[in-house]
């Protein structure tokens, strides 16, 4: 039986995290990191008292409680409850972390769910299926995928670049040797193992770049370099960038050794492109990132009133069209989430939402949160700027004139700086400019995928058809 | 009677500075016929159950406008019924009566909210609802007052800018002063005219809601431009130009059991939040946008393939937009329909958030989807022949060669870029982009008041639960590495 390690004991496993040129050997207590880890910790708390636990877990066939990140949905009501666990999780962030495992687990809960059908492509692979997810979801344990190559010369064809792209370099009786580097691998730091996987469909001329595997987040070899840290320790101040900053890496693989059960495509061009458009895998991953695109608009729209009634704006027409557009946003993703679920579709045995309206609330939403940001930032104007420096000064030697001028309509000056300097984490500061590039390209670029929507809709023959008889 | 002989009513209809007769006139030829199409299905046997259902007064099918939900599944009904007649006109016709005859069935639903109003409402309504519903009456609405001088509030007008009262005698009233738009009206029975404004207690001549027979003496229908063509090759032109009209108010007596609310400021501004919030009606609307979306999308996919401008990037990028308007409307569709709710009076109710969000989305999505259908046909809709080449024409040779498309012949290729062009260019075209941006109200206002009315509390519950978490949630790091040693062990 699998016995949970508790999470801050498996962080400091050895992993080989890059910050600043050094290597992180404590989490736990690093400042870039430990803002973010306590969250995380808070969130697997939730797991266990209630009235969370019974909204974020499900019993197994074992008898023990698992996130419903790892239910095999085999109802519509499946689908909501994994719904309203993904959304629990994602409000406790305020709708800002977007990578809390339950977009990768869901990728694996896919192929496991069909891992009959794909035992017929690759004899084998359902053994290695049970054994990943029965361990993950046992262990509860926390991953991210990386599909990317690194953005290196895009403009030119794969031949003329090959160096740099992860590959198979050999392979043994115990598993495949890989080196080359990853991209992007959000919230890598914090997991405890990675999926690694192809993004695009490749020829047999770069077989050797064609795998699918997972990786122990210590594996030996195996390097994770952040990016700047966006992280504060100043809760009060920054009280998204002190919690909430998921961390991007590259990772560079130095000749690190995956095991042959933890290896589910080697060199395989055609396989690795079945996997990555398998249907249920695609689509219980692509469930979560709605539901969580919604718990941050919600946050959106809550900061927009805000700014908005603390500043007595709302009494202006534009400022109500302004809200009313973010309300729409919102309410458009919603009605793509409820339809996507209510229209559900039975496959294989299992519960898939409606793949037509995630790919549509998806779409959507890399142009709806820069437009966000930008309505916030028109409604909020100069009032974003006008707080003083920190929080604290409200009771500090010029507290009384601070509290004279810095109240808002109904609210207090230490009330509305405090809610100000929330907006400001959201709207100015680097974790929210790296959450407005994050959602434009989190789902690839939105070009390719606007342009995917037409090549694959599945309505595209009912409408030319429509065409045809009005002739 | 037939639908074209019960127009001869006496009605006064102008157009072109004339009187017309609207079931001779060739600028209504094209539109009676379809609607005389549309009101067939419901004596066609395998169409009547969709469009209607059976009157329990009359025994006859009736259109399912009237239908009242009891269930998800009524709802379903109805909106079929919707759907039946938006898709045979593709969503180009938008009065049908089907939605004036929903708000007349949330009025009858909702008659005894207005009872205090107006003593005479809940027996006029009803009877009404009955006679609309078995008589199979096409309705439209006149709400608005003519565009005079919008920067004075309605006390400060001019005393014949607002339709008012100006004398009662024993078999009604007599009204004088205009009402906008009335689309539809040259060959409707019947009008919904209340007012917009909010009237101030002492405007009581003004707050008046009637439903008028559109031949009343003294009725004065004014036809703007005819946008039908008789030409075969303008397939929308010729069949589906809903004319609106300015109704002039020449001192017409409107009958007592047709005044539904007489001089109750209070009871004409909840008629008009009613009829903004009905969402039986509302619940047509958004059926009728989704035609004309999944039309227009239509369009301009054949049109891509046709030339083969599908082959780039950017171009299938602008008709995945495309896409996702229609997914989006469809979705809050299928979001109100399941996410309904029995009221009071058990009736079961789309919610109006998903609808109301389609609406005003609706604003702006047609307008950039004409704007992507030109982006993509681009010069092509401008090198049409000025009318179709025949088979026996001395150019049809030439024609077939360089007018033919990338997979299409130059027949196909080129009823595709007519359909593009009327949607695009023809005045009918222009009328319409007109319409979608308006015909919910001045866009703005219709945005601001889904903000006044949309339930904020969850959101700022949300605000509020995270701002003060925020304090509870500080510890020190004393704390903290007690609280990670506790973990550890």
């Amino acid at each position: 039986m699998n016995t949970p390690i508790p999470y801050l004991q498996r962080l400091n496993n050895g992993r080989t995290v890059w910050l600043d040129g050094e290597i992180v050997n404590d989490l736990v207590n690093h400042k870039a990191f430990k803002g973010t880890v306590q969250t995380i910790q808070h969130l697997l708390n939730l797991q266990t008292v209630e009235p969370t636990k019974s909204i974020l877990t499900y019993e197994t066939e074992k008898g023990a409680n698992a996130h419903l990140s790892f239910l095999v949905p085999t109802s519509i009501n499946d689908l909501k409850r994994k719904s309203l666990a993904y959304k629990c999780w994602v409000d406790e962030t305020f709708g800002v972390m977007s990578r809390l495992s339950e977009y990768s687990r869901s990728q694996l809960v896919g192929w496991y769910a069909s891992r009959q059908q794909l035992d017929v492509l690759s004899p084998g692979i359902a053994t290695k299926l049970e054994k990943l997810y029965e361990a993950a979801r046992d262990l509860d344990l926390l991953s991210t995928v990386a599909a990317h190559d690194p953005q290196r010369n895009r403009s030119k064809s794969a031949e003329e670049i090959e160096h740099g792209k992860l590959r198979v370099v050999t392979k043994n009786e115990e598993g495949i040797f890989v080196s080359g580097a990853k991209t992007i691998a959000t919230a890598a730091p914090y997991v405890d193992e990675l999926l690694i996987t192809s993004y695009h469909k490749r020829g047999l001329d770069e077989a050797a770049m064609a795998n699918i595997f997972y990786v122990p987040i210590s594996a030996q070899g195996l390097h994770m370099v952040c990016r700047e840290s966006f992280a504060s320790t100043d809760t009060s101040n920054h009280p998204l960038s002190s919690r909430f900053d998921e961390m991007d890496a590259v990772l560079i693989f130095d000749n690190v050794l995956i095991p042959w059960e933890r290896v589910l495509v080697a060199e395989d061009p055609e396989l690795a492109w079945k996997l990555r458009i398998e249907t249920a895998s695609s689509l219980l991953s692509q469930h979560q990132t709605v539901v969580r695109l919604i718990s941050k608009l919600e946050s959106v729209v809550a900061i927009g009133n805000e700014l908005a009634e603390t500043a007595g704006a709302t009494e202006f027409l534009h400022v109500k069209e302004k809200l009313s557009e973010l309300i729409i946003q919102l309410e458009t993703i919603k009605g793509l989430l409820n339809a996507a679920e209510y229209e559900a579709i039975e496959h294989n045995g299992i519960y898939l939402p409606k793949q037509r309206f995630l790919t549509t609330a998806r779409n959507l939403g890399t142009r709806y949160y820069p437009r966000a940001l930008e309505i916030l930032q028109q409604i909020g104007a100069s009032g974003l700027l006008q707080v003083p420096s920190t929080i604290q000064e409200i009771d500090g030697p010029i507290g009384d004139k601070l509290q004279a001028y810095y109240g808002g309509t109904h609210t207090g000056a230490f009330a509305r700086t405090k809610f100000i300097k929330l907006a400001w984490d959201l709207i100015g500061s680097q974790l929210g400019a790296r959450h407005e590039l994050y959602e434009r390209f989190y789902s690839g670029d939105p070009v390719r995928t606007f342009a995917a929507q037409y090549q694959n809709y599945s309505e595209k023959d009912r409408l030319l058809k429509l065409v045809e008889e009005f002739n | 009677m037939s639908f074209s002989g019960s127009l001869k009513d006496g009605r006064s209809v102008w157009l072109d500075g004339v009187k017309v007769d609207v079931t001779t006139h060739p600028a209504f030829t094209g539109t009676l016929e379809t609607i005389t199409y549309l009101l067939a299905l419901l004596d066609d046997e395998n169409n009547q159950s969709i469009a209607g259902f059976k009157s329990p007064k009359s025994n006859q099918f009736v259109h399912s406008a009237f239908y009242i939900p009891r269930s998800y599944e009524d709802l379903i009904k109805r909106k079929k019924a919707f759907a039946l007649w938006s898709n045979k006109t593709y969503g180009v016709m938008s009065r049908l009566s089907d939605y004036a005859n929903s708000l007349i069935t949330g009025y009858y639903l909702d008659r005894h909210q207005f009872a205090q109003y107006d003593a005479g409402f809940v027996e006029k309504i009803t009877k009404y609802y009955e006679l609309a519903r078995d008589e199979r009456r096409i309705v439209t609405t006149a709400i608005l007052d003519p565009q005079i001088d919008r920067s004075k509030p309605a006390e400060e007008q001019d005393e014949d800018a607002l339709l008012r009262i100006i004398r009662e005698t024993e078999e009604g009233v007599v009204v004088r002063g205009a009402k906008m738009i009335a689309t539809g009206a040259p060959y409707a029975h019947d009008v919904i005219v209340t007012s917009p404004q909010k009237l101030s207690p002492n405007q009581i001549a003004q707050a008046n809601m009637f439903i008028v027979p559109l031949n009343l003496p003294g009725l004065q229908i004014v036809c703007r431009e005819s946008f039908a063509s008789n030409k075969e090759h303008h397939k929308l032109s010729s069949r589906f130009d809903e004319m609106d009209a300015v109704l002039l108010f020449d001192d017409v007596l409107i009958p007592w059991d047709r005044v539904l609310i007489k001089g109750s400021p209070e009871g004409v501004l909840k008629a008009h939040r009613h009829q903004q919030i009905d969402a039986l009606a509302q619940h047509q609307t958004v059926v009728r946008l989704l035609s004309k979306l999944e039309f227009i999308a239509g369009v301009t996919t054949a049109i891509a393939q046709s030339i083969g401008a599908d082959y780039f990037l950017h171009v299938q990028e602008k008709i995945g937009e495309l896409y996702t308007q229609i997914d989006s409307i469809e979705a809050l569709l299928i979001s109100s329909e399941k996410e309904g709710h029995l009221n009071e009076q058990n009736v079961y109710l789309p919610n109006i958030t998903p609808l109301q969000t389609a609406r005003n989305l609706g604003t702006h999505f047609y307008g950039r989807a004409l704007d992507i259908l030109k982006q993509i046909g681009a010069g092509g809709f401008i090198q049409l022949s000025s009318s179709p080449i025949l088979e026996n024409h001395e150019l049809y040779p030439l024609f077939s060669k360089y007018y033919k498309g990338a997979k299409v012949d130059a027949r196909t290729k080129e009823n595709l870029f007519r359909i593009g062009w009327e949607l695009i260019g023809s005045q009918l075209g222009s009328r319409h982009d007109l319409y979608e941006r308006f015909y919910t109200g001045d866009p703005i206002r219709v945005y601001a008041l889904q903000y006044e009315t949309y339930d904020k509390s969850y959101l700022k519950n949300k605000l509020n639960h995270f701002l003060n978490n925020l304090i509870e949630r500080e510890v020190t790091e004393d704390e903290y590495a007690d609280s990670v040693f506790a973990e550890v062990e």
